[in-house]
C-alpha cells in the first residue's frame, strides 16, 4: 500500500508551493514531506490521515457519544446491534463502488442492479418456476455481462462513466420490468429474512449473520486490494491510466472487470436487501445509490485513489451512526438526505479535491 | 476548398472523416434530421397532433435539457445532475411560498430565475473554488434538493388560480408554453455570439489553453452554471403548467432525458462543442417517440428500458462523431 501511494503524484504540496498544509490530503504526507525541515504539528496530522482515518473514526467516537447522552437508549445493546446491521447494507451496496471510485470512475448502476437482483430472486424466481440457485446465477451472469459492457464502453469511447451507468440502471430495471409485465412485487424466502433480521443469531450468537458476513467480505476485500496482482493493477490504473499502460497493465480489461464486479456485488447485495425489506418493489435501491456513495467518499477514497474498502466499512459505520442520531434528535428523514449531501461536499472539500488549473500548464 | 490546398502535403480525408467533420460542425445536424423524420412519422400516424398541448406537455424536457447544457459546454466533466431536482424546487417554493405571500403574479419570474441562478451559482462555487467534480457536487445537490423539496412539503401543492396554469391551454391559440422554450433559445443565441460565448467554448474545449489566453475560466465555468440553473428557474412554470401542481415526489423525473437530450443533440460531453439548440431537437426527438410509443399502445413497462437504450444511443453516437482529432487530456 504504502509503497504505491508514496511514488504516486498527487495533488499534493508539491505542485503547490504556496498553499498551505492541507489537513486531510492523502498524499500531501508520505516520505517525501518530512525531510530537512521539521515536520509542523499539521504535516504530521496531515500525514497520519494519510495512512489511518483519524478524523473519521474520531467523528465516529463523538457522535457515538453524543448519541448515547442525547437519545434514550442509543448505547444499548440492541440499537448497536440493529445500526450495525444498517450499516452492513449499507456497505455491501458499497463494495463495487469502492472499487469503481479507485479506479476513477462512478457507478450510478448500483440501485438500478440492487432491484434487478432481487427482483430476480423473488419475483422472477416464482414466475419461471426456477429455484433460488438458478435465479442467483440468472442474476449474476446478467449484471456481470451487462457491468463488463459498461466498462469496456466506457474506456473504449472515453465517456463517462456516470452518463453509461445512468443508462445500464435503467436497462437493467427495465430488462427485469419488461418480463414482470410492470407489477413489481415480490416477497423474499423466509431463510433470506433471517440473513438480517435484527433478532437473528448466528452460531448462537446474537448478531445476524449479515453482520459476519460484511466483515468476512472486508477481509476478503482487504487481501484481494493489497496482496494480489489484479488488486494492485486497480490502484495503478485509478492513479495514472497512461503509466499503467506503459507498465503493461491492461487498463481496459480492468475496467471491464471493475464494473463488471460492480453489477454483481450491486445484485448480491439487492438479495441481502430483499431479504431485509421482505418484499421488493422499484424504490428499494434508491437510497442505497446515495448512501454507498457517501459511505465511500467519507471512508477517504477519492476518485482515482488511494482509498481501500475498511475505509469505506468505516464511512458506512459513521453514515449509520450520524443518520441514527439525527433522526433520533427529531429530524425527518429528507433532513436526513440533505444531510448526506453536505456531508459529501464537506468530505470532498477536505481530502477529494483536484489539482489547480494553473498547476495543469 | 482546404482539400485540394493541402492535398500534396497531408492524405486527403476519406468520405468518413469528411462525413465526421460536417457534423461537427452542424452539431445538431443529427438530432434535427432525426426530429423532422419522427415528426411527420407522428403527423401520419396521429391526424389530431394537438400543437399547444403537446408543446406544453413538451416544454418541462426542452427547459431541463437547454438547462443542462451550458454546464456541460464548460468541459472537464461539467455535468449538472442537480437540475431536475431544481426544477422541483422551484416549482415547490413558487407554489408554498411565492403564491401565499401575493408573489404569484408576474413579480414571481424574476424571482424564480433568481434563484434558480443562485443555485447553479453554488453548483460553480463549490466546483471551482473548491476543486470538487463537478458530479458529485452537483450529485451532493440533487440530494439536497430533493430533501429540501420534500421538507417543504411531503405532499404535493396545488397552485389554484394562477396564470401559470393557463400557460399549456394557451393565450389566444397561441402556445405559452412556446414562449417559455424561446426564451432561452434567444438569450443563448445572444450569448454564444458575446465573449462570453466564445471564452465558454475556449473553456471548454481545452481549459489549460483558454488559462493561458488569459481566459478567465474560473468566472466563465461559476457562469455556464448559474446559467443553466436559471434555465431551470423558468423550467418550473413549465412543470407547473402541465401538471397544475408542485409535486415534491418528481424530482427526479428529467434527470436520465434531459442528459440524453443533450447528448443526442450532439454536444460532446466532453465539453467545448455544440449549443442549446441540439439539445432543444434531442429533447424533441425524445419527446416525439415517446409520444408516438403511447399511440402505438407500447406497455409502460417498456419506457425505462428504452430511454436508458436512447440514452446509451446517443452518448455512443456522440463519442464516436467527436472521437477523431481529439486528443484525451
Amino acid at each position: 500500500m504504502t509503497e504505491l501511494r508514496t511514488a504516486t503524484p498527487g495533488p499534493g504540496p508539491a505542485s503547490d508551493p504556496a498553499g498551505g498544509p492541507r489537513t486531510g490530503a492523502p498524499t500531501s504526507g508520505g516520505r517525501g514531506g518530512g525531510g530537512a525541515r521539521a515536520r509542523s504539528f499539521w504535516e504530521t496530522l496531515a500525514a497520519t490521515q494519510a495512512r489511518f482515518p483519524v478524523a473519521q473514526v474520531a467523528l465516529l467516537f463523538v457522535t457515538f457519544a453524543v448519541g448515547a447522552i442525547a437519545i434514550e437508549g442509543f448505547g444499548s445493546y440492541n440499537s448497536v446491534r440493529n445500526m450495525l446491521v444498517l450499516a452492513s447494507l449499507v456497505g455491501l451496496t458499497a463494495v463495487g463502488q469502492t472499487l469503481v471510485v479507485l479506479v476513477g470512475g462512478l457507478d450510478l448502476s448500483v440501485s438500478g442492479f440492487i432491484v434487478a437482483g432481487a427482483l430476480t430472486v423473488t419475483q422472477l424466481a416464482e414466475m419461471y418456476g426456477w429455484n433460488f440457485g438458478t435465479a442467483l446465477l440468472v442474476a449474476i451472469v446478467g449484471a456481470g455481462l451487462l457491468g463488463a459492457f459498461t466498462g469496456w464502453l466506457c474506456n473504449r469511447l472515453n465517456i463517462q462513466p456516470l452518463i453509461v451507468t445512468l443508462a445500464m440502471s435503467a436497462i437493467a430495471v427495465g430488462v427485469v420490468q419488461v418480463q414482470t409485465g410492470g407489477a413489481q412485487s415480490g416477497s423474499a424466502p423466509a431463510w433470506l429474512s433471517q440473513l438480517s433480521a435484527p433478532v437473528a443469531t448466528t452460531f448462537g450468537i446474537p448478531m445476524p449473520p449479515v453482520v459476519f458476513l460484511w466483515l468476512a467480505v472486508g477481509v476478503l476485500m482487504w487481501l484481494f486490494l493489497s496482496r494480489t496482482r489484479t488488486g494492485r493493477q486497480i490502484y495503478a490504473t485509478g492513479t495514472n491510466p497512461r503509466a499503467a499502460d506503459l507498465a503493461l497493465i491492461r487498463t481496459r480489461r480492468i475496467w471491464t472487470g471493475v464494473f463488471a464486479f460492480s453489477a454483481i456485488s450491486a445484485v448480491l447485495a439487492g438479495v441481502v436487501l430483499a431479504g431485509f425489506a421482505g418484499s421488493v418493489d422499484g424504490s428499494l435501491g434508491g437510497p442505497y445509490l446515495f448512501q454507498s456513495l457517501a459511505a465511500v467518499i467519507v471512508g477517504g477514497t477519492v476518485f482515482g485513489g488511494p482509498g481501500d474498502y475498511w475505509r469505506t466499512m468505516i464511512g458506512a459505520i459513521l453514515l449509520v451512526f450520524l443518520g441514527t442520531v439525527i433522526l433520533g434528535l427529531g429530524f425527518t428523514i429528507p433532513d436526513r438526505q440533505v444531510m448526506y449531501g453536505a456531508i459529501i461536499l464537506l468530505a470532498m472539500a477536505a481530502y477529494g479535491r483536484e489539482k489547480k488549473l494553473s498547476s495543469r500548464i | 476548398m482546404t482539400i485540394t490546398q493541402t492535398a500534396d502535403t497531408r492524405q486527403a480525408p476519406t468520405a468518413g472523416t469528411r462525413f465526421r467533420l460536417l457534423l461537427r460542425k452542424y452539431y445538431f445536424a443529427f438530432a434535427l434530421a432525426l426530429f423532422l423524420a419522427l415528426l411527420i412519422t407522428n403527423l401520419l400516424v396521429q391526424r389530431d397532433f394537438g400543437w399547444v398541448q403537446q408543446v406544453a406537455v413538451f416544454a418541462p424536457l426542452a427547459l431541463a435539457a437547454m438547462a443542462s447544457t451550458p454546464a456541460i459546454l464548460a468541459g472537464r466533466g461539467g455535468i449538472d445532475l442537480s437540475i431536475s431536482p431544481l426544477m422541483t424546487f422551484c416549482s415547490m417554493v413558487f407554489a408554498t411560498w411565492l403564491i401565499p405571500l401575493g408573489l404569484g403574479g408576474w413579480p414571481s419570474v424574476p424571482l424564480i430565475l433568481l434563484l434558480g441562478a443562485a443555485v447553479g451559482l453554488v453548483n460553480g462555487l463549490l466546483t471551482v473554488l473548491l476543486r470538487i467534480p463537478a458530479v458529485v457536487v452537483t450529485l451532493a445537490m440533487y440530494f439536497v434538493l430533493a430533501g429540501l423539496s420534500l421538507r417543504i412539503s411531503p405532499s404535493t401543492v396545488g397552485i389554484g388560480d394562477n396564470w401559470v396554469g393557463e400557460i399549456d391551454t394557451g393565450i389566444a391559440g397561441f402556445p405559452g408554453a412556446l414562449v417559455l422554450i424561446l426564451v432561452p433559445v434567444i438569450a443563448w443565441a445572444v450569448l454564444s455570439r458575446t465573449l462570453f460565448g466564445r471564452q465558454l467554448f475556449a473553456v471548454g474545449g481545452n481549459d489549460a489553453t483558454a488559462l493561458s489566453s488569459g481566459v478567465g475560466v474560473r468566472s466563465v465555468r461559476i457562469a455556464a452554471f448559474a446559467f443553466g440553473g436559471a434555465i431551470a428557474g423558468l423550467g418550473s412554470f413549465a412543470l407547473l403548467s402541465v401538471v397544475h401542481v408542485a409535486d415534491p415526489g418528481q424530482s427526479t423525473a428529467y434527470t436520465l432525458l434531459a442528459i440524453a437530450s443533450v447528448a443526442l443533440g450532439g454536444t460532446t460531453l466532453l465539453g467545448g462543442r455544440g449549443g442549446l439548440l441540439g439539445s432543444l431537437l434531442g429533447a424533441g426527438s425524445i419527446f416525439l417517440v415517446q409520444s408516438l410509443l403511447t399511440v402505438l399502445k407500447v406497455p409502460a413497462q417498456w419506457l425505462g428500458l428504452f430511454y436508458g437504450g436512447v440514452l446509451l444511443v446517443a452518448v455512443v453516437v456522440g463519442a464516436l462523431i467527436s472521437r477523431s482529432g481529439r486528443t484525451t487530456s
